[in-house]
Formats: C-alpha cells, structure tokens, sequence
C-alpha cells in the first residue's frame, strides 16, 4: 500500500510557538473545567445524595410534596422578612443535610436570581409603576419633550416588589438544589409519579435530564479536544470564530441526536398520536407546576 | 538508554468514591514505542490514556511527562499545557467531540494556524495532510455531515499535523470498513517506524497485533494484569478468555463439535 508522508513530518520543530497566556479563554477554560467538576462530582457521581444528612434520610416522595408546598408558600408570600426567615430554615437544611453552604449560595444567588434582578431594575421606577418617591434621580423641572419634564423616581413599592422577587427566585432556587442534590437522580424521578405527576410528563422529564446531561458532556469533550489542539496564542477573532462554530456544531449535534432519539422511541413502540392524545387530556389542575406558576405571574401582577 | 516519555507510578482514578476506575497502576512508556492497551469494555482503558494526555489526573501516586512531574495546577497554566499538547496528540474514541468548525480545512488547519508558521505554510502542510489521509474531496465539506470513516480521517489529519511526538489514539479502529482499518494500521506501523511513539487501546486483537510491540492488559476489575509483549499475550489464551478479550462457544453441526473463538471486533 502506497503511503505519501510529508517531508517536514520527519522534523521535530516542537520549538515553533510562543504561546502567552490569554484572559478569555483562561476564563472560558477554568469555567468549563468547574463545569466539569460539577458534573462529574455533584451530577453523575451524586456525591451529596449518597452522602449522610438529614434530608438524604426523607423519602424523596416526602421531599417532593415538601418543596412544591414550599414553592407555592413561597410565591404567596409578601413580606420579606419571613422569606428571610424561609432562606434561614434553607441554611440550616444545607448544614443539617452537609451541603457545602457557602459554595452553594455562591451559585444560586449568582445567576438566576441576579437576572431576575435585571429584569425587574425598570420596575423600580416611577415611569414603569407609579408610587411614592423614594430616590428622585430627575426633578423634571428642565424644559424639554414632554416625556422628560416629567420628574424620574425611584419608588419604595418597586424597590420592595423587586426586592421580593430576587427573594423569591433565589430561596425557590435554594429548595430545589436541597431536594436534587440530596436525592439519588434516578428516586426523584420515581417518586414524581407517586405523588401524581402523570408518566407522561415524568418520562419527558426523565428523557430531558438524560439527554442535558449527553449534550453537556460532549460540550465538556469537544472543549478538551479543542485544548489538546490549542498549542499556541489565538487571535480574538479566532476565538470568536471558533466559539461561534462550535456553538453551530453542537447545535447541529443535538438537532441529529434529537432525530436520533425519536427514532429509538419510535423502534420502540412510541407512538406521536398517542401522545398528543394525552397530553390535552390533562387539565392545568393536574399539572403541579402550572399553579405556581399561575401564582407566580399573578402575585407578581398584584405587586407591580 | 532510551528517553521515557511517561512514568506513571502507583496511579488511581475513580469516577465515584469507592468504584475504581483503576487502582495502584504503574509502568513506563519509552521514546518510539507501539504500546496497545487491552481491555473489554469499561475495564478502564480510555481513563487510562486520557491520563496520559493530561486530560484527567491521577488521584494517587503520581505521573510524570517528558521527565517532568505533570499536575492539574501545571495543566492550568497556558503556556506549559500548550507546550504538552504539541508533543502529545490524542484521538477520541469518538470523532464528533473533536470536530468544532464548519470545513474540513478550516479543521486541519487549526493547529498549524498556531504556531507562527505563515499562512502559505499553514496551506502547505494542511493539502499535504489532506494528501497524506486522500481527504482532499472532504477539504470544503462540514465535519459533522461526513461519515463515520470520514470523521476519524479529519480527526487524525488535525491532530497529524501538529507532527507530535506521542500519538494516543483511543479505539482507532472503531467504526472504520476494513480497506480504511488496513489503511490506517499502515499508517500507524510507518509513524512508528519513523520514530513516534504510538500508544492505542483497542479490544480489536488483530490490530494490536499488527501495530504493537508491547501491550499492557487490564482486567474487568481495573487492575494491570498483564505488561509485556504483545505477542506472548496473544498466544495466552487462558489470560485473554480470564480479562473477557476473548470467549468459546461450543455446538454441534451433524454430530460434529465445533468450537468457535470469538474476540470483539
């Protein structure tokens, strides 16, 4: 069998590239690398589950109705202190159940409950919903457009109702990492069913936590194969042009792993008639998670 | 006396506590050896080798690359695992994870795009790879599109033309027809005999045959059980059937007895 080896495979030029040390991507790396970490410690191996706690020695069924009944508690209640108090009895769950508390606060209060915070900023103002005036950041005194003159405040109702909403979404946050991670991934999905959740609904979440949990891990993957080949400095607009493929590749990944999956289900008796059958068949009612949700957005509606 | 390339004394991985990987595995690799590592499936071969390359990390004992002691803190240093990944190339078991942009060009030329060189030697190297592996019809295509045998094609020729010192290639074998099977144990046989240093896992006996010198064995309960020549392994039966490389089957076709030997493909 003929074989072409290119001349310049036969030098060792290992001295060629003088890489220096780049922010972003040092950056991207160590939150990939903590994303791992997670993963691989706190997802897949369930360390914390399988560890002994007070909460790890609840029926997760228990566990479950728990956090719903605290969930909608949770959205019905108004006054800050005692969801200050809810966050404190949260606290003591993580110690009681040997959570690793602060590492935990750090990501829940991090992320989601600091968007709702963005997303709830506008509310604090006058413009957005009318109340008495707690900051003046214009006196509207100046002459100018009509919208302007106008003075610009900011109000004790909408710095009370944003500050109930980050609240709520972050010690929401806090009682569904107490229930996932001190529950064996594969118990929690059972007991979803016995306290009425349908097999539909728990079988598609079943199915959605497996394949975020593939998708995630070849993410983990193609960004380690990406640094085996990353072997010197690379140019910002590399960078971006590579993130931006990669992004595209996994995207193209998950759409044929997602055609892929439904022709497993389909081989194996699963039938999409069957299931558009079912699912109008449940009301609302039935469904745990849309109550809340209905709360939610009116309690939110009655506090703006 | 020959330049060992890794040292790994007394190492240990486990995914969970308690549910070893691997436990207490040592050996050496010196520059320009074929090492196979053999093992059925899940017996910890593929943690192995990412080890080797850096990818995970010993949780005992300690490991050592080029004679230098290699760590997670290291590897977090840009500089220092930029330096340890030209010399060291490794192929996934599978190829999509190692595919990120939209040509196949664009792919192969990844690397090279690296290194200082300028742009017509970055294209020179890059129509010599696609030459080399005979992907040139590939060169505009988008990896994830490209079949099985493809993608193993472009994921070698972007790890090739980094030229490393070290190959790691993790079930090479898999998924490719038997002419590219051929193809690429040919390829592999003439690296190595131009001085690369090739260390592969497979459970496909015949290819670590042809390629390997030297093979180290793992058992089902994740323990090095065999390290040394490929072919004094491969005449082990009794040590092959033990680790599940390979499996009897007995039955009878008109009153004769048939014995057949099967081994993972």
């Amino acid at each position: 069998m003929e074989l072409y080896i290119p001349e310049w495979m036969g030098e060792t030029d290992h001295q060629l590239g003088t890489s220096v040390k780049t922010g972003s991507g040092r950056f991207v790396g160590k939150s990939l690398q903590s994303l791992k970490r997670i993963m691989t410690d706190d997802v897949l191996a369930e360390k914390w589950a399988r560890q002994p706690g007070f909460l790890q020695t609840l029926r997760p069924e228990y566990k479950v109705a728990g956090c719903i009944f605290i969930l909608v508690a949770l959205s019905l209640l108004r006054d800050y202190r005692l969801l200050l108090f809810v966050w404190a009895v949260s606290l003591g769950l993580m110690i009681a159940s040997g959570l690793p508390v602060l590492t935990l606060q750090k990501r829940i209060w991090g992320i989601i409950p600091v968007i709702t915070l963005l997303v709830g900023l506008p509310a604090v103002l006058n413009i957005v919903s009318d109340g008495t005036p707690l900051i003046t950041l214009y006196q509207g005194e100046i002459s100018g457009p009509a919208a302007l003159s106008k003075p610009v405040f900011v109000t004790r109702q909408g710095v009370e109702a944003v500050t109930i909403l980050f609240l709520r979404s972050g010690i929401s946050l806090s009682m569904v990492a107490l229930l996932v991670m001190t529950t064996p991934i594969a118990r929690l999905f059972k007991s979803l069913q016995s306290i009425g959740i349908p097999a539909q609904f728990a079988f598609i979440m079943e199915m959605s936590y497996r394949y975020l949990i593939m998708l995630l891990k070849t993410s983990i993957e193609m960004y380690e194969a990406r640094r085996m080949r990353t072997v010197g400095p690379l140019k910002y607009r590399q960078q971006m042009t590579l993130l931006s493929s990669s992004l595209g590749f996994l995207f193209a990944k998950s759409m044929l792993l997602a055609g892929e999956v439904f022709q497993a289900m389909t081989a194996r008796c699963y039938s999409v008639a069957k299931c558009k059958q079912v699912v109008p068949q449940e009301s609302a009612a039935s469904f745990p998670p849309m109550p809340i949700i209905l709360i939610g957005a009116d309690n939110a509606k009655k506090d703006f | 006396m020959l330049k060992k390339i890794f040292e790994l004394r007394q190492a240990a991985y486990a995914y969970q506590p308690g549910e070893n990987v691997f436990d207490s595995i040592s050996f050496d690799v010196v520059a320009g050896e074929s090492v196979a590592v053999l093992g059925a499936n899940g017996s910890g071969k593929s943690t192995l080798l990412k080890m080797l390359c850096g990818l995970l990390h010993s949780q005992a004992g300690s490991f050592k690359a080029f004679g230098e002691a290699i760590s997670e803190e290291l590897l977090e240093d840009d500089r220092f695992a930029q330096r340890f990944h030209r010399r060291v190339g490794f192929i996934f078991q599978s190829s999509d994870v190692q595919l990120f942009t939209s040509r196949v060009e664009d792919e192969i030329a990844f690397g090279p795009s690296q290194l200082g060189l300028t742009e017509q030697e970055v294209k020179r190297r890059t129509a010599d790879i696609l030459k080399m592996l005979d992907i040139g019809h590939l060169r505009d295509r988008p990896p994830y599109r490209l079949s099985g045998g493809e993608k193993r094609k472009v994921a070698l020729a972007a790890v090739l033309i980094l030229n490393p010192e070290v190959l790691i290639l993790d079930e090479p074998g898999a998924g490719l027809d038997p002419k590219s099977q051929r193809w690429l144990t040919h390829l592999l046989l003439e690296l190595n005999r131009r001085g690369r240093t090739i260390i592969l896992s497979t459970h496909n006996l015949e290819m670590a045959h042809t390629i390997t010198r030297r093979s180290l064995v793992l058992s089902e309960d994740h323990r090095l059980v065999f390290d040394g020549p490929t072919q004094q392994v491969l005449s082990d039966r009794a040590l092959l059937s033990r680790v599940n490389l390979i499996d009897e089957f007995t039955h009878e076709h008109d009153e004769n007895r048939h014995i057949h030997l099967y081994t993972h493909g």
